[in-house]
């Protein structure tokens, strides 16, 4: 099913929509050391070679996001962002169990029932994700995040990762990032 | 008879149905049977589909930010403290379960399977019913995500001239308003508003040099008089409300960065005659975009 641009947006791909793409990407690397193998992999299967023909113009998309230290001024373009939201979706379906597994043991972390089912083990793998999260957005973003934000925002991306992990992946995120686009 | 599974650790369905056509699609259901969360919902066509919608809806909200609030022919969803509440009204009587995140995710996939599922009822595909109200751009959440707490703001200066109201009439002067300066008549001709709005252009886009700061597109509304020269001006609706929360250096930051305080302070002692207003969005392209503002 083709990824379709609204026509209100069609003058041209929000900011917003890189800088989620973005967001997801850091958390996948997060989660995997070789997090940015597996996307530049993913972008590679799917024939996208196109728009990420290779490491520095993936960097450089990536780049269009308005946060980041190194941001370019220029826009993502709607096929560069359709590219970015298929290597996205590709990677999460990879980690799908991975991300089971650490939304349901964020979950056991705000009901408090780590303690009482001994499940600690779990949540040191919940902390080293949030943690690496913490650091790779310090070292690449301009704005600083609280360490509450910064987790905040890493256990959202984590569910956002989940859902985007099925088979309507790519739809899914598609209209998310169209849904809450800001200019 | 037509039967079709789809599996998840936490949601099976089970479709029924018939075929009518040659190539044995399932495309007649007579009825479906969804296992989730220790409890089954059942029913027909008309059940699974707002089933489809309300899930849909919810997962989508969810990953915008929001709660997954939904209630709509025969489906409510609520918030439960971490789990979401599922209840369904359907023919076959009042079905309600608790569901956590990954539940909810696993229901949602087993349902999307079925959607994409060329085989199972190809008119019946995935929903996205459009999120209401929108993702607001100031909801909690999109400081961190989608970074206006870096961003911006502004100058909130009509101290001297307040725009005048298009939609009232100049009206005459009575003899306790004597001591005030008349009220600008409002420029209407079409060749002189489009003159004032290119010489505005030129003149904002000429000194508007600054690196950019501010991460969301920024809009006023200018009012300049016969000569074109700036002499009132005021944030719009919506960037007013970007801008309420920003701290008090951001705002004076962005007095300096844009150029409209600079250009409106020469202009404090013109005669203003007549007068005419437009929009001026100070995009983050780093464009300015000038344009005559709507009736």
């Amino acid at each position: 099913m083709p990824l379709e641009v609204p026509t209100e947006l069609a003058h041209g791909c929000p900011r917003s929509v890189g800088m989620q793409l973005d967001h997801l990407m850091l958390a996948i690397e997060a989660m995997n050391l070789e997090g940015v193998e597996a996307l530049l992999a993913a972008a590679q299967e799917l024939g996208l070679e196109k728009w990420v023909p290779h490491r520095v113009a993936f960097w450089q998309l990536r780049n269009t996001n308005p946060l980041r230290k190194q941001y370019q001024r220029q826009k993502l373009q709607w096929e560069e962002a359709k590219a970015l939201t298929g290597i996205v979706c590709r990677v999460a379906q990879q980690l799908n169990t991975a991300f089971r597994f650490l939304v349901m043991t964020h979950q056991q972390v705000l009901e408090g029932k780590i303690e009482t089912l001994g499940l600690q083990q779990n949540q040191a793998y919940l902390d080293f994700y949030t943690d690496r999260f913490r650091e790779l957005y310090q070292a690449r973003m301009k704005n600083k995040l609280s360490d509450r934000d910064s987790l905040d925002l890493a256990n959202y991306l984590l569910l956002q990762l989940l859902f985007i992990s099925g088979s309507g992946g790519e739809q899914r995120l598609w209209h998310s990032l169209i849904d809450g686009a800001v200019e | 008879m037509l039967q079709k599974i789809y599996s998840l650790p936490n949601c099976l369905i089970l479709v029924e149905g018939l075929s009518t056509t040659e190539d044995q699609k399932l495309n007649l259901l007579t009825r479906f049977s969804c296992q989730v969360g220790g409890v089954e919902i059942s029913g027909g066509k008309e059940l699974l589909c707002n089933l489809i919608k309300g899930i849909s809806y919810a997962c989508q909200s969810l990953m915008a930010g929001e709660g997954a609030e939904y209630e709509q022919e025969q489906i409510s969803i609520g918030t439960n403290g971490f789990h979401y509440q599922l209840t369904v009204a359907g023919e076959e009587g009042k079905v309600e379960v608790k569901l956590d995140r990954v539940q909810l995710f696993d229901l949602m996939e087993a349902l999307d399977q079925l959607c994409l599922d060329p085989q199972t009822l190809p008119d019946v595909g995935l929903m996205f019913p459009s999120l209401n109200p929108p993702v607001s751009s100031l909801n909690p959440l999109v400081p961190a995500v989608v970074g206006i707490s870096s961003v911006v703001a502004v100058a909130f200066a009509l101290w001297f001239v307040p725009i005048p109201d298009k939609r009232q009439e100049a009206p005459a002067p009575t003899s306790q308003e004597r001591v005030l300066p008349p009220q600008p008549q409002i420029i209407t001709d079409p060749a002189e508003l489009e003159k004032l709005r290119s010489g505005l252009f030129e003149l904002i886009d000429r000194e508007w040099r600054n690196p950019r700061t501010f991460e969301v597109p920024l809009t006023y509304r200018v009012t300049v008089n016969q000569a074109g020269a700036i002499i009132g001006y005021k944030e719009t609706q919506a960037t007013r409300e970007i801008l309420a929360e920003q701290a008090e250096e951001v705002l004076k930051r962005m007095e300096e960065e844009l150029p409209l305080e600079k250009l409106l302070r020469q202009n404090l002692d013109s005669q203003n005659r007549s007068v005419a207003t437009f929009i001026v969005k100070f995009d983050i392209t780093n464009q300015v975009e000038v344009t005559q503002e709507a009736p």
